[in-house]
């Protein structure tokens, strides 16, 4: 007699799986950590004297790194949208739905093993998040970047950078439910996310931009979240930005869980043609 | 009836064939002609205000990046049909025929000229609107959109090249792109060459992409053309020799 | 030398080697197919029956041996080897996205065909293989038998004196199989010479004059089926008996004739030994003797299926 089905049994094993298909995709890690990486050093080659210059001597290691921890999140959760798209293709989707918990109530959608999906999915990423930071970050030392505004403001760091990146992937999650394949999906999203990274306040200061910008720049999502790790790491009034960027978060997290969640008992139902 | 190889005839015949595929799928034009024009406009706004402050007029300065940027992108799509005909079975097919050995890799380079005629006109429009003047009227026009065509052809072999060692279109996409963001940003396309560190500032400066912005920007500005030419086409030429000759020792089945 | 018409050997394979890296794919392969025939190339996945094609057609070097097609020698005179052939690969080779009849343009042309002749050709193969009224659809739309089958027409837009035909009928219905089965045989009739490789038994044994069977980069044998079937050295002979309880018994009195084999179901023995025509005596004789009756009595040839099992048997062929 085999012990019952609990969701956080499966959530555990779910998570498991989450984590090492990721580290088995190379377009995960390609996109989460080695591009952000080149982007940082090319970036810091490039633009690092003109920057430096105009913003009066502030090294550009500082502004740059939080602003790729943040990107890597983004650009790593389209790598994971593959897997999805394959979970969705494959009638995995379907087997969690038919998972056993037991108990009285019926459960026709299957609505606990898809949360228990989701909530694994979120473990994982965030996860992804954590590693991606951790490697971004001392990367960014070797380059000068430093944490000058204290332990605790550096913990906070890891701590909100891990937050704020793993929001992403319901965005991803979304598009693989909804979405009709991952050529139409992926790319403009990527689109989407790399202009995020320039208008923010990641790659250069906010007087940089033309004056119709600026506003732009001042409420993007990514945007904050940056401004809000750069203030942790050198200092600065920290609860405006941070504020926003939580506000961000959550609205990513609600909005686009929701819109998953609904999508995710839509393709179970979805006719699949037999090939 | 003459089956000998011939190499006008087969990269003739191939290159259409090349250009009949895309032109069916006119979506793949999309991404050589929407991420230049976003990208353009995302350098623009981050970095106008920071270079004029240097005395750098990006208005002229970055259309010849915007330009080379998507012949880039143009070019990386030879590498994806490359390793789609591997993959199809299409490349050892015409290889087992009495077909030049040159011909699929030239008839690459003619269909992503042809697309990379319309990117050049189209970023060119854009460039204008942007504030860009031609100071040397049209045959400076003609001149940039010559040099474009050529460094989208000498590109497109070498990204034809890298799509013979993709095991998958995509994993050849994926390659292709690798040396585009080096090459493009370590030059002179948005920075002068002197912002760079010291040791960097050597390969900024001679590197192919750097000599074709140099050649495209005295054509737009009527500055000295004769030295950067020659810089230019002495890259354009080694590369060019040394992409055929690899792409003559390609195997066509793995 | 050149290519001799009706006359001589179309292909002579003498000690082919490949290796990629350390793997030797062939390892010393030899080989003849002689003109008008269909030569079958048997083996399992990864025996190097498309590599063997591969060097055949041009397209890789062998590392070691002669490979003489049409009479030219594939590494020095391979220009006049792709001249005389046509390859028709594992999967259909033509592009998706052109139609039938532009697909066939193309192929023309890359032979030489002018314009005009080449849009005639596409016509005339298009109007051969059933095409006609899907000419200017998109490839596509094709079904798997409709693309297989331009796709071995665009190999026949110039008439190869050899053509290859690396496993045409692999993923296709049995309908389109038997579809390709008859275009083959009349390509044949039609005085060509066709190396067919294929996975399928009943394909080689239905369509080839003669097989090669090879594994792990070597022939293991070489002849027509029914000498393939001969050679393993195995016959078996049949025996059905009335009394389907005294099977046990009949199988205890069959034991010392040759390996006894029972089908309770059928109520049958089946006896395999090196001799079938002397064993059956002496099985009748003994169940006979023991008073059970015969229903029925004989004597069947392996199947392919056997034989190459038998062949490729890493562990050694069963008596």
């Amino acid at each position: 007699m085999t012990a019952p089905v609990t969701i956080p049994k499966v959530v555990a094993a779910l998570s498991r799986r989450e984590v090492m298909r990721t580290l088995a995709t190379p377009a995960v890690i390609v996109q989460a950590v080695a591009f952000p990486a080149v982007l940082l050093m090319v970036l810091l080659a490039v633009f690092g004297s003109a920057v430096e210059d105009f913003s009066g001597g502030e090294p550009y290691v500082q502004r740059l790194t939080p602003a790729l921890v943040i990107s890597g999140a983004a650009f790593g959760s389209m790598g994971t949208v593959l897997g999805l798209f394959e979970d969705r293709s494959s009638g995995f989707f379907d087997r969690i739905r038919l998972i056993p918990f037991g108990g009285d109530t019926p459960d026709g959608a299957g609505l606990r093993g898809l949360r228990a999906m989701m909530l694994a999915r979120s473990i994982s990423e965030h996860a992804r998040v954590f590693a991606g930071t951790v490697v971004l970050t001392a990367l960014g030392a070797v380059f000068g970047f430093r944490f000058e505004a204290g332990l605790g403001r550096a913990l906070a760091f890891f701590v909100l950078a891990t937050i704020f990146g793993a929001s992403f992937c319901w965005i991803g999650f979304a598009l693989a439910t909804k979405g009709s394949s991952m050529e139409a999906v992926v790319p403009p999203v990527s689109a989407l996310f790399l202009i995020l990274l320039f208008l923010s306040h990641g790659m250069v200061p906010i007087d940089a931009f033309p004056d119709w910008v600026q506003p732009v720049v001042e409420v993007a999502p990514s945007s904050l979240m940056m401004l809000t790790l750069q203030r942790l790491s050198g200092g600065g009034e920290v609860a405006g930005p941070l504020l926003g960027a939580l506000a961000w978060t959550i609205g990513f997290t609600v909005v686009f869980g929701t819109i998953a969640a609904r999508g995710l008992v839509g393709v179970s139902t979805e006719s699949r043609v037999d090939s | 009836m003459s089956s000998r190889p011939s190499l006008v005839r087969d990269t003739t015949v191939l290159g259409g064939r090349a250009i009949a595929l895309w032109t069916r799928n006119p979506a793949s034009m999309a991404s050589a002609l929407i991420f230049p024009i976003v990208f353009f406009t995302l350098f623009n706004l981050v970095a106008r205000r920071m270079m004029t402050a240097r005395g750098f007029d990006y208005a002229q300065l970055l259309p010849a990046t915007v330009v080379v940027q998507a012949m880039f992108f143009t070019a990386m799509s030879a590498a994806y049909w490359v390793a789609n005909d591997r993959l199809t079975g299409m490349t050892p097919r015409v290889r087992s025929m009495p077909v030049h050995r040159a011909a699929p890799l030239l008839a690459r380079s003619v269909s992503e000229m042809t697309r990379g005629v319309i990117s050049v006109v189209v970023l060119l429009i854009v460039g204008v609107i942007a504030g860009m003047r031609f100071q040397v009227g049209i045959q400076g026009a003609l001149g940039f959109v010559a040099v474009a065509l050529v460094f989208v052809a000498v590109t497109s072999m070498g990204m034809g090249l890298i799509g013979a060692m993709g095991s998958t279109p995509e994993a050849a996409s994926s390659l292709a792109s690798v040396p585009y963001l080096p090459l493009l940003m370590l030059s002179n396309g948005f920075v002068p060459v002197e912002d760079f560190p010291g040791w960097l500032q050597g390969f900024a400066r001679h590197q192919p992409v750097t000599r074709t912005i140099d050649l495209m920007r005295a054509l737009i500005d009527g500055g000295p053309t004769l030295e950067p030419f020659w810089w230019w086409v002495g890259w354009m030429v080694v590369l060019g020799v040394v992409f055929t000759v690899l792409a003559a020792r390609v195997r066509p089945v793995r | 030398m050149a290519s001799d018409d009706g006359e001589g050997l179309a292909i002579e394979v003498d000690g082919l080697v490949k290796r990629f890296g350390d793997v030797e794919a062939i390892a010393g392969l030899s080989f003849e197919v002689r003109r008008g025939e269909i030569l079958g190339l048997l083996g399992p996945n990864g025996a190097g029956k498309t590599t063997t094609v591969n060097v055949l057609s041009t397209l890789i070097e062998p590392d070691a041996g002669t490979v003489r097609v049409d009479g030219f020698d594939v590494v020095a005179e391979s220009h006049r080897v792709r001249q005389a052939i046509s390859l028709t690969g594992q999967f259909a080779a033509v592009d998706a996205q052109l139609s039938g009849h532009e697909n066939l343009v193309l192929f023309a042309r890359l032979r030489g065909l002018p314009k005009g002749e080449a849009a005639a050709r596409s016509t005339e193969l298009l109007a051969d293989f059933g095409l006609t009224d899907a000419a200017d659809r998109r490839v596509g739309e094709y079904s798997g038998g409709m693309r297989r089958r331009l796709d071995i027409a665009c190999s026949l837009v110039v008439e190869p004196r050899v053509l290859f035909l690396d496993e045409p009928t692999t993923g296709l219905d049995p309908r389109s199989r038997s579809e390709l089965w008859q275009v083959v045989r009349r390509l044949r009739a039609g005085g060509i010479t066709i190396v067919l490789t294929t996975q399928y038994l009943e394909e080689a044994d239905l369509l080839a004059d003669r097989i090669v069977v090879i594994d792990e980069g070597r022939s293991v044998a070489a002849g027509t089926a029914a000498e393939l079937k001969q050679a393993t050295g195995g016959t078996t002979c049949v025996v059905s008996i009335v009394e389907a309880g005294r099977l046990d018994e009949a199988e205890q009195l069959a034991a010392p004739f040759g390996e006894v084999a029972v089908d309770p179901e059928q109520g049958e023995l089946r006896v395999a030994s090196e001799s079938a025509i002397d064993t059956l005596p002496e099985v009748i004789g003994a169940l006979r003797g023991a008073g059970i009756t015969i229903a029925e009595a004989g004597i069947r040839q392996p199947t392919l299926d056997e034989v190459f099992l038998a062949l490729t048997d890493r562990s050694g062929a069963a008596a």
